[in-house]
């Protein structure tokens, strides 16, 4: 995924930010499950 | 409070507002004031990003919730790592290219300036509201645990924040931010490890949320699609989603921060902070009321944690009857007690019979605690008139003001402030930005100096400020005022985002569409919100449905008129 990065000089560069909303999406994955496995765990 | 509780929050407002108003000094033009010069790292933005939305109604109202329900609230915020991403490739690279101030003013340089009027003031109208009662919540909360008198403590919150606001602009807000989530941060790790120490020695931390699970507590994911229930799984992912997409990229509170940002890929790491951090915050905060629910099954409550009509009710005709119930309550929670701990030492027995036994006899017990609980509040609600009596807001409080060692009373007490602050600075910030920015530069005193525009802005700031206090002294002494602020943010959070939607997303949309569907998409969701009990979470997706749906028709028939008449 490339996208404009505008600087404050204006400057365009691009830049690839796949890697970190993979990432992202990777905690938020490793985030939840986590939660549900504390919820079975303790959930009597 | 004890004289070094005072002193600590006393060192706390001094510390703050001492380190806004030195920022005044960076602040000399209105872009300096209102965006710091797009100057500013990543990290404190997002930091101040999760400072603003994480008010002292969160801190209070959450733990409450933690307490009687359990962990479900997390669901909430399951839809913001997402939406912090798609905000990232969509809105906030258009933010940064068209190096507007409001978000609003990118609406007029889309289609036109009645559709930044209409967005701006209903920006203006929502946020004045809730600033207020912002305020309110925790005063009224602080004023009633504390004994302190409610006036002085709306003013001691409010006043230091306008007055830091108003002279430092974003820049005070911004830096402050930065400090009040680390007070905020440490008030959450003090309570968390008080909480743990105070387990009683025969019941370990694990065994103590296997106690919390019997009764439902640990239940943080529910999976069931029912559009009826506030909080599940799938109306945090997709109510949620929309949401967040509604406040981090329409609420002038929210895009001020990012739009500080040195560059667009630093706005973008500061959202990604509260992307990576925000879900586990928000399972910790709840889980304090967890703790605190196992705390008080060791050691005896008080009947009621709002204590606000206590004298009343021992006073009325019916005191009697409050007596009996307070005695019911004690026995309820010996009886309790004693379950807990036979739970505790099955659960390190094995055995499944067993478990399954005392499990069963300790939920018994706690409905019988829950009854005298639900009978009690509906006295003092009979006794009062107050129909909105409850106490979930003061369950916290009162853990803390009553069972936390001397020092560390002072530091959450400071803490609450510090959530409270932070989110009206954000608010108030914002709310000059728009005014200044969306109506008195653009309508009523266009071509004058940058520096008329800064006395301007602070007079502004100041302006909105007094609002505040005002509404807040008001709201009070109107409990379900609250709820109607947020039934009204929820209204036009969903439909501001499908304005946002048909700007970004559709090179077809019209100004005419924009402006229409917005109206259309605010009576859709105030039709679905009188006809349905559909919980407030979807109110979002029907607001920005509605309104890319029908603007874009408008749009359609906009064109396709515009044509026959070429």
């Amino acid at each position: 995924m490339s996208e404009t990065r505008v600087t404050a000089s204006d400057a365009v560069e691009e830049r690839d930010n796949t890697r970190l909303y993979a990432g992202v999406i990777l905690v938020e994955v490793i985030v939840v499950v986590g939660i549900w496995l504390i919820q079975r765990y303790f959930g009597s | 409070m004890h004289l070094l509780d005072w002193a600590v929050v006393v060192v706390y407002l001094v510390w703050i507002v001492w380190d806004g108003l030195r920022r005044s000094k960076a602040t000399s033009e209105v872009e300096g004031y209102f965006l710091a010069n797009r100057s500013l790292p990543w990290w404190a933005v997002g930091l101040s990003v999760m400072a603003t939305q994480l008010s002292a109604i969160t801190l209070v109202g959450t733990t409450g919730r933690g307490y009687s329900d359990g962990l479900g609230v997390v669901q909430l915020y399951l839809g913001l790592p997402v939406a912090m991403i798609i905000l990232s490739v969509t809105l906030v690279p258009f933010f940064y290219r068209a190096r507007v101030f409001t978000a609003y003013e990118y609406l007029e340089r889309r289609f036109d300036s009645r559709t930044r009027t209409l967005a701006s003031f209903l920006f203006l109208l929502s946020r004045a509201l809730s600033c207020g009662v912002i305020i309110a919540a925790p005063a009224v909360i602080l004023s009633i645990v504390l004994g302190w008198n409610l006036t002085l403590t709306i003013l001691g919150i409010g006043l230091p924040t306008v007055l830091y606001t108003m002279v430092g602009g974003v820049q005070a807000v911004t830096w402050t931010d930065v400090k009040q989530m680390a007070v905020i941060i440490a008030g959450v790790g003090a309570a968390v490890a008080v909480l743990l120490f105070q387990l009683p020695d025969h019941v370990s931390v694990g065994e103590a949320l296997h106690i919390a699970g019997t009764t439902g507590r640990m239940q943080a994911l529910d999976f069931t699609w029912d559009p009826n229930k506030t909080y599940t799984f799938w109306s945090g992912l997709i109510g949620g989603l929309f949401l967040m997409l509604a406040y981090f990229g329409c609420d002038q509170s929210q895009v001020q921060r990012y739009l500080t940002a040195k560059s667009v890929d630093e706005g973008r790491q500061s959202l990604m902070m509260s992307a990576y951090f925000k879900i586990p915050l928000q399972f910790l905060i709840p889980m304090i009321g967890v703790l605190i629910f196992v705390f008080y099954l060791f050691h005896q409550p008080p009947v009621l944690f709002n204590r606000q009509h206590d004298a009343e009710v021992r006073a009325s005709a019916r005191a009697g009857e409050y007596l009996a119930m307070e005695e019911a309550f004690t026995a309820a929670f010996e009886a309790r007690r004693d379950a807990a701990s036979a739970l505790a030492a099955a659960r390190r027995a094995g055995g499944a019979g067993a478990l399954g036994t005392t499990e069963a006899a300790f939920r018994e017990a706690d409905g019988r605690v829950a009854a005298v609980r639900g009978r009690a509040t509906a006295l003092v609600r009979d006794v009062t008139g107050d129909r909105a009596f409850g106490d979930v807001n003061y369950v916290f409080p009162t853990f803390v003001t009553e069972r936390m060692p001397i020092g560390l009373v002072g530091l959450i007490v400071a803490a609450i402030f510090a959530a409270a602050m932070s989110s009206i600075a954000a608010e108030l910030n914002a709310l000059s930005t728009a005014t200044v920015i969306d109506f008195y530069r653009r309508l009523w005193r266009t071509g004058a100096s940058d520096a008329h525009y800064l006395s301007v802005s602070k007079l502004v700031t100041g302006f909105w400020g007094l609002v505040a206090c005002v509404v807040a002294l008001y709201a009070a002494n109107l409990g379900p005022l609250i709820d109607v602020v947020n039934r009204f943010g929820s209204f036009f959070y969903g439909s501001l985002l499908g304005v946002f939607m048909l700007a970004v997303g559709s090179k077809r949309a019209t100004s005419r569409g924009a402006f229409w569907g917005l109206l259309a998409g605010m009576a859709a969701v105030a039709l679905v919100a009188r006809y349905s009990s559909i919980a407030f979470l979807w109110l979002n997706v029907v607001g920005a449905v509605a309104v890319v749906a029908i603007g874009m028709v408008i749009s359609l028939l906009d064109r396709s008129s515009t044509r026959k008449d070429a």
